[in-house]
């Protein structure tokens, strides 16, 4: 009997020995970890306050348009939630467009095929035969739309011409008047970009005609190209100190070109909707590291591709194009910006070479990588136990430059740009 | 005289020629170079550091030149072949929306024999790598399977010996 309680006892330690034990090591904290374990690099994961270097702008809440607003843009009006643009009775006419204006054609209306009722008609029918939109948009200046307008009814007719920004709901008026039955007349609207409380992005365009004093609705629609809203870059918005030199295309960026609509129009979706520069480069640097696929290949690591050559080639690359592509969409939305290479040594003594680059927001350059998906963190590499981080601007790119480089394949030699050196900028070191 | 020149020279050239030659050497850094494999991998995929099945690979087999792959809107597809001779590779999933920090953007993984084609049907060799593990993992729980399995065995072999100790008293 004593050594069963002996043995009782000796059970009951061991026992609780073996549950404890276990658990007081899987918790332990001070557990060290094992040599080569991954925990060793968790600091790399880190955050760091970078409000120092780059102003972190506020994002502006998306308003309707206000009575203040309204008054302090003469011309602008407020449109009813009421109306409505149907879609489908336009199409683009591709060939007599260009990237300045977009000639849409329109289907003409269903008209009344009683002659009698047609003539008896109180307000005669006038509708759209065709226009010229003007479809990129600077915030705060006026993008003039032509509205060619046919009357098909059978008196003459007056009355107005609403250009919308469909999403914002404000748009600018243009009267016409004595328009004769079975007539064409040219309606230029001086259609004004409201800024202050809009946002860049995709824009749905419409407009629509009324007719005599009444202010009779003949036609609506909503157009087959949306409008793309971009920053203004005058000195009293967002003015590129250098000039205009990181807005510019090359050879490399290709946004206002004929075959640069792809490269607006993507970058106006990836970001549409927001509503102030710092918050338009942080959704574009999210949405090219997202799109592109990163893949080294010795044409990505010799070259700097062109944007148009990488969306040719699947949107493959390495950071460099990565870079670049994030450059040219924000160029594109009117955020200055530029390519920048870095490169450091790391904590065993190997350098580094990577691209990168800042967009101008507020007054200030804010770093951007979109190959590590990192926005407004300089530190970023410095956290890596990085050092030296020097920097050098790439800008000017031109195929024609570099002459043992073949010219017009959309990839660029770095000898093909103008360097300038930037050194161990102290917001990175 | 003579030998003051030859000297002279001798010191000249022993100058000239190793700095020359070091200058020569002195590589140019281009953008997008990048560095080693799985430092731009780490440099990217920061979670990577603390997925235990990705970093045994690695130390295993080492990583030769990675690259990415698109499977849908939502997710990507990041293949590693083997630096060595290891005979395997490995594929791993991230969603896409995830951020550069977010321990479950690694959805994924699986570790597939060197020569065979990747598909997101294939069977994982591992399981899928769940929210629990790697949150588990960062912040600071370690409890390992391989650990934990033995203890039970053990435990259960003492009970039964205890048990027929106390039957024969």
């Amino acid at each position: 009997m004593k050594h069963m309680k002996g043995f009782s006892l000796l059970f009951a330690a061991v026992m609780l020995v073996m549950v404890f034990v276990p658990l007081a090591s899987a918790t332990n904290e001070t557990n060290p970890t094992p040599p080569g374990w991954v925990g060793q690099f968790d600091e790399w994961a880190g955050q760091k306050d970078m409000s120092a270097y780059s102003v972190i702008v506020p994002t502006v809440p998306i308003k309707k348009m206000d009575a203040e607003t309204v008054k302090a843009y003469p011309g602008v009006v407020v449109i009813s939630p009421d109306m409505k643009f149907p879609t489908g009775n336009n199409a683009v006419d591709v060939q007599k467009s260009s990237m300045k204006a977009v000639k849409i054609n329109f289907v003409q209306p269903a008209l009344q095929t009683n002659t009698r009722a047609k003539a008896a008609a109180m307000v005669p029918t006038v509708a759209p035969e065709y226009g010229y939109f003007n479809w990129y948009w600077t915030q705060d200046t006026v993008a003039t739309q032509t509205v060619i307008i046919h009357n098909y009814g059978a008196t003459t007719a007056s009355g107005v011409v609403y250009f919308v920004s469909i999403e914002d709901g404000f748009g600018t008026p243009a009267a016409y008047s004595n328009l004769a039955p079975g007539a064409n007349m040219t309606v230029s609207i001086p259609f004004t970009v409201v800024g202050n409380q809009s946002t860049v992005g995709i824009k749905p365009m419409g407009f629509f005609i009324t007719v005599g004093p009444d202010n009779t609705v003949t036609w609506s629609g909503q157009l087959d190209l949306n409008g793309i809203e971009k920053y203004n870059n005058d000195a009293s918005h967002l003015p590129d100190p250098d000039g205009g030199d990181n807005l510019e295309t090359s050879d490399l960026y290709h946004f206002p070109f004929s075959e640069g609509y792809e490269i607006i129009s993507e970058a106006a979706t990836a970001a549409d909707n927001t509503s102030s520069p710092f918050e338009t480069a942080n959704a574009l640097n999210t949405y090219v590291h997202d799109l592109m696929t990163y893949t080294k290949t010795d044409t990505n690591l010799c070259y700097a591709a062109s944007d148009l050559y990488i969306k040719n080639h699947t949107n493959e690359g390495v950071c460099d194009e990565y870079a670049t592509m994030d450059v040219t969409f924000s160029r594109s939305l009117g955020i200055p910006s530029r390519f920048l290479g870095i490169t450091w040594v790391n904590e065993t003594g190997y350098s580094y070479g990577h691209a990168i680059l800042e967009n101008r927001i507020a007054g200030a350059w804010v770093h951007s990588d979109p190959t590590w998906i990192t926005f407004n963190n300089a530190q970023v590499y410095k956290m890596g136990n990085n050092t030296h981080m020097n920097l050098t601007k790439y800008t000017d790119a031109d195929d024609n430059r570099y002459t043992a480089d073949p010219v017009g394949d959309g990839l660029l030699m770095y000898e093909d740009m103008i360097a300038e050196p930037f050194g161990e900028l102290p917001g990175y070191n | 005289m003579k030998e003051i020149a030859l000297i002279f020279i001798i010191v000249l050239v022993t100058a000239i020629v190793p700095g020359t030659v070091s200058a020569a050497e002195t590589p140019t850094i281009y953008p997008g170079m990048g560095g080693a494999p799985v430092e731009v991998l780490t440099n990217m995929h920061p979670t990577v550091k603390g997925n235990t099945i990705i970093m045994e690979f690695i130390r295993e087999c080492g990583v030769g030149n990675w690259h990415e792959g698109q499977i849908n809107a939502d997710f990507k597809s990041v293949h590693l072949p083997p630096a060595n001779s290891c005979g395997k590779q490995l594929v791993f999933s991230i969603r896409k929306s995830a951020g550069r920090d977010d321990p479950t953007q690694i959805t994924t993984i699986w570790v597939i024999d060197a020569n065979e084609t990747w598909s997101d049907s294939m069977d994982t060799v591992y399981p899928p790598v769940t929210d629990y593990r790697i949150q588990g993992f960062l912040a600071g729980i370690r409890i390992d399977p391989v650990f934990v399995v033995p203890c039970v065995v053990i435990a259960l072999g003492l009970l039964v010996i205890f048990f027929i100790l106390m039957r024969r008293q």
